[in-house]
């Protein structure tokens, strides 16, 4: 159970990353 | 149990604050020139994928700290899941590019490319051979300590190739500030790297232990007693483990982890029972008296001492996964503890019981009942047979299963470990009531 609540914690920081990199993305254009 | 879990978010928000940090300095001052938007992206997913990839260095260090939230084996399977995560964010800044514009494919070709996308490349491959070697390890038949001097020089190089690989192509860093925070960023890296593998050395050797004796014990297993060559035995928690270095300097990397299989009790002599599954647990009967061995611990948050309120301790053990519940039931026997116990016992044989004879005398200091299961019994067993599934843990986990009310301690094989706490679940106990302890991670 802990281990798949690792697994989730590391799926959850890659899709947060995605995310924040679409937002440096977007930042970088109004710029 | 509330602190706990505060304390694990915290260092989760870290984690995510030290990954974003590159993008966040790249967004203060001035800045250059915005480029395509998948460019951008492109470069935004490599730059986080490079602060991941130098952070799993950080989840390696073994600091306290930050282990003591969650347990070594959890932060060990997290630096595996978050590999594949990283993995693919740095492999989507290059595809994300070659996607839309196919003339940048030609940066593959090692021959012709600029030294920047060199480095990248390289970098890359090496991220990809850390993670397939450790994935097929056993497939591949590589031998664990051949496989960690291997997954050390290619987790190195693959940072440095990539920090290269930015200050080459070195278009956001404009300024002179920003050169500076990559300087520090990189320096960050290297001074852990010289923690692990240079200054922790050093003080490992300065404190040695040396051999005493050396046990045969059943199951094809060997207990060896340490006595602290200089100062005193380091202080552990039943339960706990740590790295162990024999034959070997401390610098060469050579250290495998066992738990600690004595009383927590006893400040004098370290003691670590050892079953013969490959090459180093083969010879750890051949030590001989006198001979200097390094220890690199405490680790772990497995361990009673952790929840010393608990009315009831249920510990389940298979095979060789019995030696950090030895020793917590000998520290409970050295204590004098008065509260009731249930060990189950998962065995092939009766007569492959590590530490058998001990344990049956165990209930005369303990309020001990101890459970056999026994995958292979004798004629005329009246005991539990099979594994410990379901019914088992039903007939013999104690009747008041109010929260908190217990504590259960599993170690064992990962499938066993897995079906436990399948059965656990099913059982209703909480999560937070049972505990597991995992090595075989590679």
């Amino acid at each position: 159970m802990r281990h798949r609540i690792a697994t989730w914690i590391a799926i959850s920081i890659g899709i947060i990353v995605v995310c924040l990199a679409l937002v440096f993305a977007f930042l970088q254009q109004s710029h | 149990m509330t602190k706990r879990i505060l304390q694990g978010a915290f260092w989760i928000f870290v984690y995510l604050f030290i990954t974003l940090a590159p993008l966040i300095i790249l967004l203060v001052g001035p800045r250059p020139a915005g480029r395509e938007f998948w460019r951008d992206l492109s470069v935004g997913l490599g730059f986080s994928g490079f602060s991941m990839l130098g952070l799993q260095f950080v989840l390696t260090a073994r600091f306290k700290a930050i282990k003591a939230p969650y347990g070594s084996d959890i932060v060990y399977f997290f630096h595996r899941q978050i590999s594949l995560v990283t993995f693919l964010l740095i492999l989507a800044h290059p595809l994300i590019l070659f996607t839309f514009d196919i003339r940048l494919l030609s940066l593959l070709n090692l021959a012709t490319a600029p030294w920047a996308a060199r480095f990248g490349v390289v970098s890359l491959l090496s991220v990809g051979a850390l993670i397939g070697l450790s994935i097929w390890r056993k497939k591949l038949r590589i031998e664990y300590d051949r496989w960690r001097i291997w997954h050390g020089i290619l987790a190195i190089a693959a940072v440095a190739l990539a920090m290269t690989h930015i200050e080459l192509r070195g278009y956001y860093l404009n300024t002179f500030w920003k050169q500076l925070f990559w300087g520090i960023y990189g320096f960050l890296w290297i001074g852990i790297l010289a923690w692990v593998r240079v200054i922790k050395p050093i003080l490992l050797l300065k404190n040695a232990y040396l051999v005493e004796e050396v046990i045969p014990e059943r199951g094809n297993a060997v207990t060896v007693l340490l006595c602290p060559s200089k100062n005193k035995a380091i202080t552990f928690s039943p339960g706990q483990f740590a790295w162990i270095t024999a034959w070997d300097s401390p610098f060469q990397d050579h250290e495998h982890p066992f738990s600690f299989s004595g009383s927590a009790e006893n400040k004098n002599r370290l003691s670590f029972t050892i079953k013969e599954l490959g090459d180093f647990t083969a010879r750890i009967k051949n030590l001989s008296k006198g001979q200097r061995v390094f220890v690199d611990g405490p680790y772990g948050s497995f361990s009673i001492d952790r929840h010393p309120h608990s009315r009831e301790y249920v510990f389940i053990a298979g095979g060789i996964g019995i030696t950090p519940i030895m020793s917590m039931l000998r520290t409970l026997s050295d204590r004098g503890d008065s509260r009731p116990l249930t060990l189950i016992y998962a065995n092939k044989t009766l007569d492959s019981a590590t530490f058998l004879e001990e344990i049956e005398k165990l209930p005369s200091k303990l309020n001990l009942k101890i459970v056999h299961v026994l995958e292979s019994p004798p004629d005329g067993w009246t005991g539990e047979k099979g594994f410990v599934n379901t019914e088992v843990l039903l007939r013999h986990l104690p009747e008041e299963r109010k929260p908190n009310w217990f504590e259960i301690f599993i170690c064992g094989p990962g499938p066993m470990m897995e079906a436990v706490e399948k059965s656990l679940s099913r059982l209703g106990i909480p999560v937070g009531d049972y505990h597991s302890e995992r090595f075989d991670l590679v």
